[in-house]
């Protein structure tokens, strides 16, 4: 199930919300487990058995790891655990890619049956490892009661797309947290606005990106290029981003705080800013578990580089079982690794202005590499941007003249100013802010009513 | 917020959420859709085995959707919206000038073009019967100028150049020119992807030097507009409030009045025109009683000659002008006959053939080719 579905939106969340606050708190936890089941298996009924399998494994590692004091049996155990979950992740989500790569590197001709990707794996696996962990380093201590533990992984609001909670992000909430109407209010009004820019904004960037995806190289314009490149960073942007926002407002209406999972990043002034502030929960967690333990930046300049890439060209690996999105990584890496040698001194000195148009362009050329992962689709495309073709052509201005209102509403969306208004609106003028949220929800009802059928763009995690 | 704002808004909210889900319930389902011509999903079956595979899910997806109430005023206020952004189009129809709703061009099939063109030349080759073709050209090519702008697309004007010159024994018939010089009338509805039976009136005076027959000039006819409240194909893909409404005009004449029709299920008709279909949504239809495999139209008024058409729905309009002219007009629907052509052809006595399709229909249709299938 999506969020942004009417199913979800008049049958699912009325249900769930209703039946959740007439129980008592005692039972709500359980419900709210009951329910993420159901609004996994809606998408995926076999796997819901791998999902509880993985939260029943997981939930025994960390209790024995709660209960074991040697050292050798806790690493062990954490191994086990660590293992136990990235072969999951890699048999369903990389083995059919590891096997074509080792059968064109070696002449092999070794089939894998074709897996389909269970929904969210990549999501929860690195969520539930997040508590294995933090269990092993003693910074939360073990969860004993099993239907707290399952919510926790379950738990509908991020359990597709993220944000990536840590476990000791929610500990103390998971079994003591107080739902109030003020922070439900607040969680609704992020809900809608979250439904609004997946529904209004990115779907119809999407639809933009299409156009220009499908044109065959020859017939495409240089400005009809770039705009299917703004287009797709767009749709990226609002669409998980609009996701992280329905997520954490729901968790909000439950009384969970989650973290921020965006900061406006195309106002970025630097490519290391940039991953400071989107995705965040990715990037906190790859520092946190893979980063630091590699060493970190405290080994020297060539391990430091070394760490970079490596983290880096997983976390490109981590967004898709395709080379595209290695190398896509990968050149974050390199930026990173760039910027980290002296290039970001050298930003700050040229200006705000430089570093803004730098970081734009450096992530608008990202995305392409992400977004064409047909094997011969991207370098074409590359040529184009980079000016083989003619400037412009009715294609491009059709297009334009078509979206440049909504395009302008997109960019705005993409600064800081709507959400500065938003927060002064709420202090002043509440009402403001219920007027513009239920008109923003009915006409995100209407477009759904519109069209039936409307895929999140993360859906294969 | 306010406590009291706060309070409002959680229940609104709950309010509108909660009050569709028992609206949606309450609420009868409804069992087929007649703006969007097609069947809406009912409740799906419950099983272990429909839940396993997911199947029970996405129809319930489906079935959510398919019985949201106010779906039709949702839809509408969609393509509203649409407009009211400066879209310039929705669900592939473009908001043209002075109220038209212009269907967008489908891409090219250029195999299927080909096949077809091949079945033509095929059927010709063997010098039985003179063969014809009009492929007529549709809004989006005629009435550019009325599209958004840099909206023009000219892949239909390749493809009718394309049929010019490739069709050698077949006599090929392009109106557009004619279309082109009489843009003052009006030549294709606003809200359907037809043309109006005016337009059809040029094709067939046009088709006279070829089919050989004098036209009948136009002040013999008598005009008479059967409906003024037709909301056609296009209008359906963007059913926007304030649409000008489209008129179908039937033109009468003295030789048409013994005429009957025999469809290929026994039914018989007397007359051309189906005024059932004048009550539905689908007007259009009131042309020859709309989509048929086969009919047989007898003019015992006309001269003892025998005309076979296998068309489309453009040609629904065309045809009337025609039974003036042939004793038999034998009408074929190629999507939906699957026995031998040829022998058809040989059967009915015809000595001419006739193509009439609309270009759009002809880029992507495979069934012309069937006429091709000689042994």
């Amino acid at each position: 199930m999506v969020f942004s579905s009417l199913t979800f939106l008049t049958v699912f969340l009325p249900v769930t919300l209703g039946v959740y606050f007439l129980l008592p708190r005692l039972l709500r936890n359980a419900w709210l487990f009951f329910m993420s089941l159901v609004f996994y298996a809606w998408g995926e009924p076999v796997y819901l058995f791998l999902m509880l399998g993985s939260t029943v494994f997981n939930y025994v590692i960390g209790l024995l790891l709660g209960k074991s004091v040697t050292a050798r049996k806790r690493t062990l155990l954490l191994v086990v655990g660590v293992v136990g979950n990235l072969g999951l992740l890699g048999w369903f989500k990389y083995a059919s890619f590891l096997m074509q790569n080792l059968n064109h590197l070696f002449g092999f001709s070794v089939s894998v049956p074709t897996v389909v990707l269970p929904i969210g794996i990549s999501f929860y696996t690195f969520q539930i490892m997040s508590y294995i962990i933090d269990v092993y380093r003693g910074k939360v201590s073990s969860q004993r009661n099993l239907i707290t533990f399952g919510a926790y992984v379950a738990l509908f609001p991020q359990l597709i797309a993220g944000p990536i909670v840590r476990y000791s992000t929610v500990e103390y909430e998971l079994s003591e947290r107080r739902e109030t109407c003020s922070e439900a209010a607040q969680g609704l009004a992020r809900f809608c606005c979250g439904l609004g820019k997946k529904v209004l904004l990115a779907n119809s960037a999407g639809a933009l990106w299409d156009i220009f995806k499908a044109t065959p190289t020859a017939e495409l314009s240089i400005a009809g290029a770039w705009l299917g490149i703004f287009a797709f960073a767009f749709q990226i942007y609002f669409d998980f981003s609009g996701y992280s926002d329905m997520a954490i407002g729901l968790g909000k209406i439950l009384g969970f705080h989650f973290l921020e999972n965006f900061d406006h990043p195309y106002e970025s002034k630097s490519v290391s800013e940039f991953w400071r502030r989107w995705h965040i929960s990715l990037g906190t967690w790859f520092k946190e578990y893979l980063y630091f333990p590699l060493g970190g930046s405290r080994g020297g300049k060539l391990r430091t580089v070394f760490n970079l890439l490596v983290v880096w060209s997983l976390t490109g690996l981590w967004h898709g079982a395709n080379w595209n999105f290695v190398w896509w990584g990968f050149y974050y890496g390199v930026l990173l690794v760039v910027e980290k040698l002296g290039f970001s001194k050298l930003l700050v000195r040229l200006g705000p202005v430089v570093g803004h148009l730098y970081t734009l362009f450096a992530v608008l050329i990202g995305w392409a590499i992400f977004a064409l992962d047909q094997p011969g689709t991207l370098l074409p495309y590359l040529g184009v941007l980079f000016g083989s073709g003619t400037a412009i052509n009715s294609q491009f201005c059709y297009q334009a003249l078509r979206y440049a209102p909504q395009l302008a509403v997109m960019a705005i969306g993409c600064t800081t100013a709507p959400a500065a208004l938003f927060d002064r609106l709420t202090k002043k003028r509440g009402w403001a802010v219920t007027v513009a949220s239920m008109l923003c929800l009915a006409v995100c009802m209407i477009y759904l009513v519109d069209s039936t059928y409307n895929p999140f763009l993360y859906f294969r995690f | 917020m306010g406590k009291r704002t706060e309070l409002v808004f959680c229940t609104l909210v709950g309010a509108l959420l909660l009050g569709t889900l028992l609206f949606g319930v309450i609420l009868p389902d409804r069992q087929s859709s007649e703006m969007e011509n097609r069947v809406l999903q009912q409740f799906p079956v419950l099983s272990l085995k429909t839940i396993a595979s997911g199947d029970f899910m996405s129809e319930f997806e489906c079935y959510v959707a398919d019985q949201f109430p106010g779906r039709d005023l949702f839809v509408s206020l969609k393509a509203q919206s649409e407009q009211w952004q400066g879209k310039k189009e929705n669900d592939g129809v473009f908001f043209a000038k002075d109220g038209y709703l212009i269907e967008k061009l489908p891409t090219v099939e250029w195999r299927a073009v080909n096949n077809s063109l091949a079945a033509l030349e095929d059927l010709a080759s063997l010098h039985e019967f003179s063969v014809f073709a009009l492929i007529a050209p549709t809004a989006a090519e005629t009435l550019r100028d009325e599209l958004p702008a840099y909206a023009y697309d000219d892949s239909q004007a390749q493809l009718l150049d394309t049929i010019e010159k490739t069709l050698t024994d077949v006599t090929c018939t392009d109106v557009r020119a004619t279309l082109t010089q009489n843009r003052d009338h009006q030549l294709y509805y606003r809200t359907d992807h037809h043309w109006t039976t005016y337009a059809a009136y040029l094709a067939y005076c046009q088709l006279g030097e070829t089919l050989g027959y004098t036209p009948i000039p136009a002040e013999d006819f008598t005009v008479d507009p059967v409906t003024t409240q037709f909301y056609g194909t296009t209008w359906s893909k963007a059913p926007i409030a304030n649409q000008q409404a489209d008129t179908i005009e039937v033109w009468h004449h003295p030789l048409q009045e013994h005429i009957t029709i025999a469809f290929s299920d026994q039914a018989t008709m007397s007359g051309l025109y189906d005024d059932s279909y004048l009550s539905t949504k689908d007007k259009y239809s009131v042309f020859l009683s709309g989509t048929q495999p086969s009919l047989t139209i007898t003019n015992p008024d006309a001269p003892d000659r025998t005309l076979v058409v296998l068309r489309d729905s453009y040609a629904n309009c065309l045809i009337p002008f025609l039974t003036a002219h042939y004793r038999t007009v034998a009408v074929l629907d190629l999507r939906y006959y699957n026995r031998d052509v040829l022998s058809f052809l040989r059967q009915s006595g015809a000595q001419q053939v006739l193509f009439c399709y609309n270009a759009a229909t002809f880029a992507t249709d495979r069934n012309v080719a069937k006429a091709g299938l000689i042994d």
